[in-house]
């Protein structure tokens, strides 16, 4: 067994839902030593997020399919943060710890007490990451709320739906996702290369809405040289046409009809042709007026048409291997079961991990989405709430046996 | 520490060398290690990239040196050129190999096999280089040779299909966000590498795919198949998931986004809002209790016409303000633009928009900038994208020692 790239890294995660969450997933999945520092009095909102797995115990902090799937390699201790003996606790894990994580709106870790400056005192070199909606200054830092709110504020939104219609959430809170939390886990792995040269550690500000801002694309390069917006494009591109996603054969589903569709995207005039053999109308290739990539752009609803009259019959499957063996690019809108059960190159590569919890059993968790040739990126169960209560108080944080018990009696280890 | 030689201040990976492949799949990795620091040195075949084809364009002149796309995501990198399929070319390419840490390339599958050229015979070549490969779906498998542009990404990745109207066609997300997605976990990927050769002195090669990146985004939608057996539809996920209003409205200057009965919002700071804008005989009462507006049916509806009829008569920095002025606040925010973006007060405090010189051109021009602010070790742009082999004397020279007779050769020869 490798040495894991993080291994020897203690990361103290303070995060809900899931910004925080997963960028301490991202490092727990390299290695280091996350613990959540939660509390039963006052828990994160995502441990009873649905889903939450059938036949568990009514109300359980460790039933949520989805916080379980986010938390991932993690450890879990449980304190009332709001009794000064659970935040003494709290602030004892801190000299042992290397990273701190947390997504609260600007400005409440400092009221908890755990503030980068008090975090400072405790450990000098101490990493910090704050995930706020705006950033921890400027006159829009007061404000708060869920991430699709910077996703609102940053462009997304704007960029995202149908060109007739007004811009649309688009309902997964993707930026929390992907982005931000991405970049904030490549931001903290910079920062740690920083400390372990010079011995400085640092507190980093991210601002989803920066880092949305940052990812939508040459919106902001094109506005600031020439004054135009870019909008929504629905599913089409500014540099290949066709493309879209064009409904095929529908099936039957959990007893109803499931809709298909199959995204076909052409950018040349090798895969237009591609295209037009596969789809029986050879008669196209030569045809004046799709014969250059301007041309197509200009009737791109008139071969929307001819294409959606070939998928219309066809399996979603069928016509994407036959589109990617005539050299055109082509994909099936999957659903979660094709994801998970069906899909030959997610399964190749094992993507999903099957892995047990003591409370929920078996389930499919996200696998990082890449491999490495010489570190083996396990998955193992989130934990459960205070799961490794013993193994922080006795083993890191040396504390006595009746203190526990008084801290369990009072309700500060809760 | 070493100071980079470029920007005089010290950055977290000054001291790496990366050596940038990259198509648009893969252009905003090499872009997120050279902004933090590194000397990324971007490769084109002799003649330019063809990442500089693509629209928009400065002036809207389709020309290499104006591709607003190739200025994005090329900026803080040096840029050489050479052709791989030249033998002479390749030559040159392995004694780049032993001089930097690590290599980001988007080929399909088995293309640098075929120039003599993959992961194993790289790393007898410097056994401390990192590969890092970003491709559609992989490096192996039966989809690995598929074509994968953005849309495909996050089709066979199950984005699009959570996304959108039921009675309207799923849609992808974002500007080509399946490209940004893998590109920001292969960084990530690449940081850990990068992390173990530190303590290990061996280098790796990394696989990451578009596919596998998009189906970190679906949220809910994976767990609920996995413990339910329900397959998630576009316009299922909030009733079933979090519930509440969470609905782009129109306002007096275009729209805002609003989220209510959900976590952290407060039906009580609505009311008071709307009672002190005229308008508190039409809420009603009932909706108090958020889980009314949890469900789809004639509450939210009603409500959701009502906040419409405020949203109307304000504009959205008006309603902003008047949002988050008060205690608790009403999460009702501004659907930006990018003109937005560039113009806000909190772009403007933070310094969020930056300032590159374009000296060809004798333009000042305006960049996003930081996606997080690093105080310690500065995120920065060091300068803008490179023109066609802008770099190729200094970097040759300084990497292998190729005087300028000797490159003139290999220019004449086509292979730089």
């Amino acid at each position: 067994m490798t040495r894991m790239p993080l291994e020897g890294v203690r990361v103290l995660d303070f995060g809900w839902r899931a910004v925080a969450p997963l960028c301490a997933r991202m490092l727990a999945w390299g290695g280091a030593e996350v613990i959540r520092i939660e509390s039963a009095t006052r828990h994160d909102g995502a441990r009873q997020m649905p889903p939450v797995v059938p036949d568990t115990e009514e109300g359980s902090f460790n039933a949520s399919a989805w916080f379980n799937n986010f938390n991932s390699n993690k450890l879990s201790v449980s304190l009332n943060l709001g009794d000064p003996r659970g935040k003494e606790l709290a602030h004892r894990l801190v000299p042992l710890s290397d990273i701190v994580v947390e997504n609260f709106s600007a400005g409440t870790m400092n009221r908890m007490g755990f503030g980068y400056e008090a975090l400072r005192q405790l450990r000098p070199d101490i990493i910090m990451v704050s995930h706020s909606l705006t950033g921890l200054t400027g006159p829009w830092k007061h404000i708060k709320g869920h991430g699709p709110m910077a996703a609102a504020m940053a462009g997304m939104h704007h960029l995202s739906g149908y060109p007739d219609a007004a811009p649309i959430n688009p309902a997964q809170a993707f930026t929390d996702y992907v982005v931000n939390p991405h970049h904030s886990a490549l931001a903290i792995m910079a920062a740690l290369r920083h400390r372990r040269k010079t011995g400085e550690g640092q507190y980093i500000d991210l601002a989803q809405y920066e880092s949305i801002a940052h990812t939508t694309g040459t919106s902001i390069l094109e506005y600031t040289t020439s004054g135009r917006v870019q909008t929504r494009n629905g599913n089409r591109s500014h540099h290949s046409a066709p493309q879209g996603v064009y409904q095929c054969e529908s099936i039957p589903l959990d007893g109803r009809i499931e809709e298909r569709w199959c995204a076909i995207s052409v950018s040349n005039n090798q895969e237009w042709q591609g295209l037009c053999e596969v789809i029986d109308r050879p008669d196209l290739v030569g045809d004046e007026r799709f014969a250059t990539f301007e041309a197509r752009k200009e009737r791109e609803d008139e071969i929307d048409s001819v294409i959606s009259a070939w998928t219309a019959n066809r399996p979603a499957e069928g016509v994407m291997l036959q589109l990617q063996a005539g050299g055109v690019a082509a994909g099936v809108v999957q659903n979660a079961k094709d994801l998970l059960v069906s899909d030959p190159q997610l399964t190749h590569s094992a993507h999903y991990r099957e892995v047990v919890h003591a409370e929920t059993g078996k389930s499919a968790y996200d696998g990082p989405p890449f491999s490495m040739s010489d570190t083996v990126l396990d998955v193992r169960p989130a934990p459960l709430l205070g799961e490794h209560n013993d193994y922080i108080f006795r083993n890191l944080l040396s504390v006595e046996d009746e203190e526990i018990d008084l801290g369990y009696v009072e309700g500060y280890i809760a | 520490m070493a100071e980079s030689p470029k920007s005089g201040r010290p950055g977290p990976l000054t001291d790496l060398k990366v050596l940038d492949l990259a198509g648009p799949i893969g252009a905003y990795c090499g872009k997120l290690l050279a902004d933090l620091g590194a000397d990324v040195v971007r490769i084109e075949p002799p003649g330019g990239d063809p990442m500089r084809d693509i629209g928009p364009f400065f002036d809207d002149d389709p020309e290499p040196e104006k591709s607003l796309y190739w200025w994005h995501f090329n900026t803080s990198k040096r840029g050489i050129t050479l052709d791989l399929e030249n033998p002479e070319g390749l030559e040159i390419f392995k004694r780049l190999v032993q001089w930097a840490d690590i290599g980001i390339e988007t080929f399909t599958p088995g293309y640098l096999d075929k120039l003599g050229l993959n992961f194993q015979t790289i790393h007898v070549l410097n056994p401390e280089f990192i590969l890092t490969s970003i491709t559609p779906f992989g490096q192996t498998g039966p989809y690995s040779q598929f074509k994968g542009p953005d849309i495909i990404g996050q089709a066979m990745g199950g984005m699009i299909q959570v996304v959108g109207f039921p009675d309207r066609p799923p849609y992808l997300i974002g500007t080509e966000m399946g490209f940004w997605s893998v590109s920001v976990f292969a960084a990530n990927a690449t940081m850990l590498a990068v992390t173990s050769r530190d303590f290990t002195g061996e280098g790796q090669h990394i696989d990451a795919s578009m596919q596998r990146a998009m189906t970190l985004g679906i949220g809910n939608a994976m767990p609920t198949y996995d413990v339910e057996g329900h397959v998630l539809h576009r316009g299922e996920i909030f009733a079933r998931g979090r519930g509440g209003v969470r609905t782009v409205f129109r306002c007096k200057d275009g729209y805002v986004f609003y989220i209510a009965a959900a976590a952290g919002t407060s039906m009580e700071a609505i009311r008071d809002l709307l009672t002190e804008n005229g308008l508190g005989d039409e809420f009603d009462p009932r909706w108090l209790d958020p889980t009314l507006l949890r469900q789809q049916g004639v509450d939210k509806d009603r409500f959701e016409v009502l906040v419409e009829k405020f949203f109307l008569l304000h504009t959205r920095m008006e309603l902003l303000e008047m949002s988050f002025s008060r205690t608790p606040p009403v999460f009702a925010v501004p659907t930006g633009t990018a003109q937005d973006v560039v113009e806000s007060p909190q772009s403007a405090a933070r310094g969020f928009i930056v300032t590159l010189e374009h000296p060809e051109l004798d333009e000042s021009i305006q960049y996003p900038g930081a996606p997080y602010i690093l105080p310690k070790s500065p995120w920065r742009l060091s300068r803008r994208a490179p023109l066609i082999g802008e770099h190729n004397s200094e970097v040759f020279q300084e990497a292998l020692q190729i005087d300028e007779a000797e490159l003139s050769l290999l220019m004449q020869d086509g292979v730089v």
